[in-house]
């Protein structure tokens, strides 16, 4: 693959060198086009000197060059002016001009409800066209955004999904995530129906007019994305992007693994002190290693001393890791196709487009995507108009291989290191899976199907397959009711489809693992299933659907001095959700026919005898979410200098049983922006640009459990006498009252002259009062172990800087874009009852703190006094001396003054740094990202975990052994038997924190502009891109990714892309 | 034009807001509104019926664990296996925490009641929902009282601490221990009361029902030590329904020979079964499985030979490897023997236990008793009692109050090589409790 990549990548490049040499034409024409996208400019200034006489350039940005012209001085708003001597030129020539990347004069925010000059907006806005987009590669949107907005940053403490987060938290508890809104309405569906080709501009709210504006669900700010419009009077335009991209294949030798060698040595400690004599004896047959069995069959006599030996020296080379890096894991690839076609006439613009994307991972998963999108406006009358966008997406997927982490073994997941995926032949090998070898072996020749599960083979026999169909349409009618007053109404229909096939072939392991487990075989041989032979279907559908309506009026009066925009409506929003499912067992994927089963009769299982049911797979659900708003909006801008703004709104849902005074909330907001630079006794001539915004508001939360009543949840029929049954959902809790959040955001936006370093400093700070918390309730009270409250205040405050510079100006363009964010929080109230000192220090995944005066997430460890000189142990610090008692050291009497407090487990810091370079018809962008001033808890080993689960670290080969080893380690001796608070402590001391900061290397896109032009083509780029370059520097001593810490985290590897723009 | 306008839009808006905003979020949600949602929360089998206490088996005789397999165990269950004093539970451990959820259960089911009307038409189901409620309530109580106090003494019990009697479906209220003589009286006062208002028979063997709470009612009062009444409720079932298995008809080959549901049963629950109690790790008491006779057919209905020579119980009433803790009438004949023979009806006692011991035994070999006096059968039908009702929750409660009765029973556990003793009457016989029960709620630990 190698091989093939570097191919790929020569062709490419001479392809760009004959395409550089090819230019052989002989009229004076030039062209000039947008660097980045390699569209034509028009209306273009072009000054000919020495002529002095200006040209202007036409639709396809074509322009006449006079003979004798010696020098162009080209000017476009929005783009840098650029000079450039035609003296030795002759032919046609081709100008790029670079894009400014801030466009102050011109730059309009989108809200979702109205669109706001920049210049004008006390709110702090975040602005990314579409264009600074679209210099990465890849399907999805958001992943976008971290090296582009200031203020945002992607969580990736947790592992799972990293989470988007705008300015950090305003809610521990409740819900976290921002407001998508997709052309003026929140988006349901799911976000990876958008095609990043399609947006036009992006609008991050990042402070309280968020909220106000967008009520309950944006107090964690909102992401407003709009996609392309066609231009009024524009002609026909055409434009194809597309790129094929390979991803490397994961790199499984990151993942923590122990020594084959060690866990074999191990196996046979434990082995030895009789710790594999229940498993062996039990009539459940549980699984147990190879090794083991090996043992066993050896101290059985079935097998000798030195076959035994053989065949331990051949595991312990074994490397599990690289036998899937090997014959499972192959690089992937993703290709994208994208075409939009727009234009516009004096009443009517509209755009099209169509883009197909496609992949396939490192485990052979593939997946596809189809995107349709239409856009129309139409001018009926001057005084209404009328525009309709509608949407189709279209996407599958189906699986692919077992990867190494997805195996399912008996053991949580993990196997042992030196499990084999086939022999030297290559037909693939049994792995230990949910009982042991030599029990499966004794049961062959009784009838059953064959038990034993292959891991390389076994995903032949099964297919998962998604799709997934999303529509969305929606109109907005526009209608003038005067000079000052328009009614705007809008109305969004979003309908989501997606269905889920699920398919295992009577030949995979977990259906013939099912169907022998409800095997009964006679003494005479004969045999009953009481499952059906055959392969098992689940088929799984769920449906979105979205009703969205808006009511609105805009007013706008303009006095000789001041101007007023304001705006008041009504909507409402109704999500419901219809989802079922259902399995079939005995299918025959042939004829399309399946068995029964009786779901109301246990059946014996074939091992224990146990008799258990067999589920019938059907599920069905519906749920509704409802709101209803009003809101209001007002700006008054006084000599174009001074502007006030308010805005207010009112939610209401459905929240079932909510008592009447929760359930409209209030919002609002107030800010100022002042034009400081346009006052005449402004003097910086430096800096002729400078604005001053402030704003404050006020937003909150309201929770499900904030119920006037005690409301039950149906859950199913009993399999024993068909009843329904309930449990309880939400408990009365008529003290719960809304989260409430106050933000305070003071900005500045400045720039200096010629934009040769403009940005936009904001500091904020946040308060946030009432906060859900989870609080322990006492088990008497008959409610379970917690019950949500208001338990906790908490303070954020920060500073997003966004910095963009155009350091060099020529030949050579050289702009830089820098964000800077910085945010801290900390609890200042925090109800709980005093939790013990153990419950700060957790897991390593980051907890919730509740301390006040320390942040919401903060990293705290145990303090570590070494290994014990005499026998290894872990020390730990009891009343300042020395101490291997665990209970104390991990107790509930540990106090938190005796815990090490190292910082926050969220960065302090977040930012880019993306550099863009232009020379010539060449462009150059590349991207760090980094994070600073945060810290983590890495994995440890832990001797419970290794005997019991075969989680493994490698550290192990590092133990203590012998005195002496304590000065050069600090993993614990190997005891025997393991003691889970021994290893507990070992796990939170303070040894295990790594400061997490590190720079990243995000992408690197290189591209070239072609010279030519023919009627039909008007512009051509082809582009490389490569992302995920991997870490450039790290403050972690263990060479660990701060990001992808967690053993079952694999980074994302390396890609390399090639693509073509063309435009028509 | 701008008023109209607005007013237009709202309407458009507006209209049906009322009924917009009350659709339910989710269709299955609903409020305890009607008496088919209080019966849905006491058909919740998994916690109404599968959760009784199981700790304390984990503290009784009926077995022991290998060396290996204790050092394998979690460090508070080797503290309850040692019978430590404290530290017995992990932080919101199940069986504390499950109880007190189906007092709440019941205490919300009798609440959601008192509003519902009952009427001519819905009387027969209202009673008998409430009925269950009270059902649930008391004998959970019941359980609660057996593990966490000390056993039962009328002398002593206004004196002794109980425990929290929970009789609102209010979480933010705080309720304190009682004491041992209040907790039994609201016991008996709501099984009494559920025993008017149920059916003989429920709808099917997980819902209460008069047997069922005859049957907790006999339970109570052996652990009171009232014999009479012990007598009288077994007594009051056997009346109505004395279906006794033979065990000739089951096959002792099988994995679990006794089905669920089977005719003995009366009232089907289940211990939550602790851990250390599954099959695969408990073995059976030594000395307790040698007193089968070779003819006694529980030796191979109830037992199953590991490969180590030791013996594993597979004779749970559930038909698996949970243990069952409902009611079924082999108890109630041993209550009933119990009962005869505490009020010197020695004769009587002993047709009693010979009519259960004949169903027990190999086809024509079982010799009925005779002649035996009255401290010979009350020790037979004591052995017969331990013999017959192994893991059924049940075992702990007679400890303690054969030891009222001078029955001096002292535990041992032998841990690699090292002796621990739980003498009679001990203060470690109630458990402490949970550590973090304490924290939270300030109620008073047993004293140590």
């Amino acid at each position: 693959m190698k091989n093939k990549l570097t191919f790929t990548f020569f062709i490419f490049w001479i392809t760009l060198l004959s395409a550089h040499f090819s230019i052989a034409q002989n009229k004076n024409q030039g062209q000039l086009l947008d660097s980045l996208n390699t569209t034509p400019l028009i209306n273009a200034r072009i000054l000919l000197l020495p002529q002095n006489k200006i040209a202007v350039s036409d639709l396809n940005g074509y322009f006449d060059i006079p003979v004798g012209t010696e020098l162009l001085n080209i000017s476009l708003s929005g783009y840098l002016n650029k000079t450039i001597s035609v003296k030795q030129v002759s032919g046609n020539i081709q100008v790029l001009l670079s894009p400014i990347k801030v466009q102050l004069e011109e730059a309009i925010v989108s809200t979702g409800y109205q669109d706001i000059p920049k210049e004008r907006a006390a709110g702090s806005y975040d602005l990314i066209s579409g264009k600074q987009l679209q210099t990465q590669v890849g399907s999805d949107i958001l992943s976008r955004l971290e090296t582009q907005a200031s203020g945002l940053s992607l969580d990736r403490s947790q592992p799972y999904e990293p989470k988007l987060l705008i300015r950090g938290l305003s809610t521990i508890n409740g819900p976290r995530s921002p407001l998508i809104v997709v052309d003026n309405f929140p988006y349901e569906g799911d976000l990876s129906n958008l095609n990043p080709n399609d947006v036009s501009s992006i609008t991050i709210l990042k402070d309280a007019t968020a909220a106000s504006i967008w009520g309950s669900k944006a107090g964690n700010g909102v992401i407003v994305i709009t996609t392309k419009k066609g231009a009024f009077q524009q002609p026909l335009r055409v434009s194809f992007n597309s790129y094929l991209q390979t991803v490397g294949a994961s790199d499984l030798t990151k993942v923590p693994q122990m020594n084959s060698s060690d866990f074999i040595d191990v196996e046979q400690v434990l082995f030895n002190k009789g710790f594999y004599d229940s498993d062996y004896n039990s009539d459940n047959h549980p699984s147990l290693s190879p090794v083991i069995e090996l043992l066993y069959a050896n101290q059985a006599g079935k097998i000798s001393d030195k076959m035994l030996q053989q065949s331990l020296t051949t595991y312990r080379k074994v490397d599990a890791r690289k036998q899937w890096m090997d014959k499972v894991y192959e690089n992937g690839f993703n290709q994208q196709y994208y075409l939009g076609i727009s234009g516009g006439g004096n009443q009517q613009r509209w755009n099209f487009s169509a883009g197909i994307d496609q992949g396939q991972n490192d485990l052979k998963a593939t997946r596809q995507r189809y995107n349709f999108r239409i856009n129309n406006e139409w001018r009926i009358l001057p005084q209404l108009g009328i525009q309709w966008n509608a949407a189709y997406t279209h996407q599958q997927g189906v699986s692919g291989k077992d990867g190494f982490n997805s195996i399912s073994t008996a053991k949580e997941s993990h196997i042992y290191p030196y499990a084999q995926l086939s022999d030297i032949s290559g037909d693939p090998l049994p792995l230990v899976a949910n009982y042991s070898l030599s029990y499966i072996a004794s049961q062959e020749g009784k009838g059953l199907l064959d038990w034993y599960y292959y891991p390389l083979t076994d995903y032949q026999n099964r297919t998962a397959s998604s799709q997934l169909n999303h529509l969305n349409v929606d109109a907005t009618i526009n209608y003038r009711l005067g000079n000052d007053l328009s009614f705007l109404g809008s109305y969004r229909y979003e309908n989501q489809h997606s269905n889920l096939d699920n398919l295992q072939l009577q030949e995979a392991y977990s259906t013939r693992n099912i169907i022998n487990t409800y095997t009964q075989i006679a003494a005479d041989g004969t045999r009953t299933y009481a499952l059906p032979l055959g392969a098992i279907k689940d088929i799984g559908q769920s449906q979105l659907q979205v009703h969205q309506l808006r009511g609105q009026l805009n007013y706008q009066h303009n006095w000789n001095k001041g101007e007023l925009h304001a705006l008041a409506g009504a909507e409402r929003r109704g999500t419901g959700t219809d989802a079922s499912g259902n399995r079939l067992y005995g299918f025959d994927p042939n004829n399309f026919t399946y068995g029964n089963i009786d779901p109301l009769h246990s059946y014996p299982t074939y091992i224990t005898g146990n008799n258990n049911y067999i589920s019938d797979g059907s599920s069905i659900s519906s749920k509704t979410e409802n709101y209803v708003s009003l809101f209001a909006n007002a700006a008054y801008t006084y000599l174009k200098k001074y502007t006030l703004t308010a805005s207010a709104r009112r939610d209401a849902s459905n929240f079932y049983g909510l008592s009447t005074n929760n359930l409209w909330k209030p919002l609002w907001s107030v800010g100022a922006a002042w034009n400081l630079s346009d006052e005449h006794f402004y003097q910086l001539k430096w800096l002729p640009y400078l604005k001053i915004r402030a704003s404050y508001g006020y937003s909150g939360n309201a929770n499900p459990a904030q119920t006037a009543v005690t409301t039950i949840l149906y859950r199913g029929t009993s399999r024993f006498d068909g009843f329904s049954y309930a449990t309880f959902d939400q408990y009365q809790n008529p003290d719960l009252k809304w989260e409430t959040v106050g933000m305070a955001n003071l900005g500045f936006d400045f720039s200096s002259l010629n934009h040769r370093i403009s940005g936009a400093l904001d500091l904020f700070q946040k308060k946030a009062d009432d906060l859900f918390g989870v609080y322990p309730v006492d088990p008497t009270a008959g409610i379970g172990t917690s019950v949500v409250r208001n338990v906790a205040s908490m303070k954020g405050w920060g500073m997003d800087l966004q910095l963009r510079s155009i350091n060099l100006k020529g030949q050579l363009d050289w702009q830089s874009q820098f964000n800077l964010s910085y945010y801290q929080d900390k609890i200042t109230a925090y109800y709980l009852p005093n939790v013990q000192a153990s419950s700060y220090v957790g897991s390593t995944q980051p907890n919730v703190t509740g301390l006040v005066g320390k942040p919401v997430y903060a990293v705290f460890s145990y303090p570590w006094a070494g290994l014990n000189a005499v026998n290894g142990d872990p020390q730990g610090l009891l009343n300042g001396s020395k101490s291997t008692d665990y209970n104390q050291l991990t107790g509930s009497n540990v106090q938190l003054s005796e815990l090490v407090y190292h910082g926050s487990a969220i960065p302090l810091w977040n930012g880019a740094l993306t550099n863009s370079f232009h020379y010539k018809r060449w462009g150059l962008e590349a991207s760090v990202v980094f994070k600073l001033n945060y810290y983590f808890k890495k994995e440890a080993l832990s001797y419970t975990a290794l005997y019991n689960n075969w989680a493994g670290m490698p550290e192990f080969s590092l133990r203590w052994q012998k005195s002496g080893d304590e000065q050069l380690t600090n993993v614990p001796s190997m005891v025997y038997p393991a003691l889970p608070s021994r290893d507990n402590f070992y796990q939170g001391a303070a040894i295990q924190v790594e400061k997490g900061d590190h720079i990243r290397f995000q992408y690197l896109n290189i591209n070239y502009t072609f010279p030519f032009r023919n009627k039909l083509i008007s512009s051509m780029q082809l582009y490389t891109n490569i992302s995920n370059l991997g870490i450039l520097w790290r403050a972690s001593k263990a060479g660990i990714d701060p990001d992808y810490r967690y053993s079952n985290s694999l980074a994302p590897m390396r890609s390399v892309a090639f693509g073509l723009k063309v435009n028509l | 034009m701008k008023k109209l306008m607005i007013l237009c839009s709202s309407l458009l808006l507006m209209c049906s807001c009322e009924k917009y905003l009350s659709v339910k979020p989710d269709a299955k949600l609903a409020t305890i509104a009607t008496l088919d949602d209080a019966q849905a929360l006491l058909d919740y089998y998994p916690n109404i019926n599968q959760s009784d206490i199981g700790v304390s088996e984990e503290c009784a005789d009926s077995y022991y664990l290998s060396d290996t397999e204790y050092s394998k165990r979690s460090e508070s269950d080797q503290r309850l296996y040692r019978w430590e004093k404290d530290n017995l539970f992990l932080s919101s451990s199940k069986d504390w925490r499950q109880s007190y959820e189906n007092i709440f259960t019941a205490d919300a089911v009798l609440e959601a009641l008192n509003v519902i009307p009952r009427n001519t038409s819905n009387a027969q189901k209202y009673d008998d929902v409430k009925g269950q409620a009270l059902l649930l309530r008391g004998k959970t109580f019941l359980m609660l009282l057996w593990t966490w106090s000390l056993a039962y003494d009328s002398g002593t019990a206004s004196k002794q601490l109980g425990v929290p009697l929970r009789l609102k479906a209010d979480f933010n209220q705080k309720v304190d221990r009682s004491n041992l003589e209040q907790g039994y009286q609201q016991v008996m006062a709501d099984l009494q009361q559920a025993v008017k208002l149920l059916p003989l028979r429920g709808a099917a063997p997980f819902r209460g029902n008069k047997l069922g709470a005859w049957g907790w009612l006999s339970r109570v009062c052996l652990s009171k030590r009232d014999y009479q009444s012990t007598y009288n409720y077994a007594d009051s079932i056997l009346l109505v329904d004395d279906t006794l298995m033979d065990f000739n008809d089951l096959n002792g080959n099988s994995t679990y020979p006794i089905s669920q549901f089977n005719k003995e049963v009366k009232y089907d629950s289940r211990l939550a079964t602790p851990v250390v109690l599954t099959a695969t790790r408990a073995k059976i008491d030594t000395l307790l499985f040698k007193s089968y006779e070779t003819n006694d057919l529980r030796k191979s209905i109830y037992f199953k030979k590991n490969s180590d020579g030791s013996y594993a119980f597979k004779g749970s009433y559930t038909g698996g490897a949970t243990f069952f803790s409902g009611i079924a009438t082999d108890e109630l004949y041993l209550n009933k023997a119990e009962g005869l023979a505490r009020n010197h009806q020695v004769a009587e006692a002993m047709v009693t236990l010979n009519l259960l011991l004949v169903k027990r035994f190999k086809k024509n070999t079982f010799v009925p008793l005779k002649g035996l006096n009255e401290a010979e059968i009350l020790g037979r039908i004591l052995l017969e009692r331990r013999k017959e009702l192994l893991f059924r929750g049940l075992r702990w409660m007679d400890i303690k109050r054969l030891n009222l009765e001078k029955q001096d029973i002292l535990l041992k556990r032998i841990i690699n090589g090292q002796v621990y003793l739980l003498p009679p009457n001990d203060f470690r016989y109630a458990l402490a409790i949970p550590e973090d029960v304490i924290e939270l709620s300030g109620i008073q630990d047993n004293p140590r």
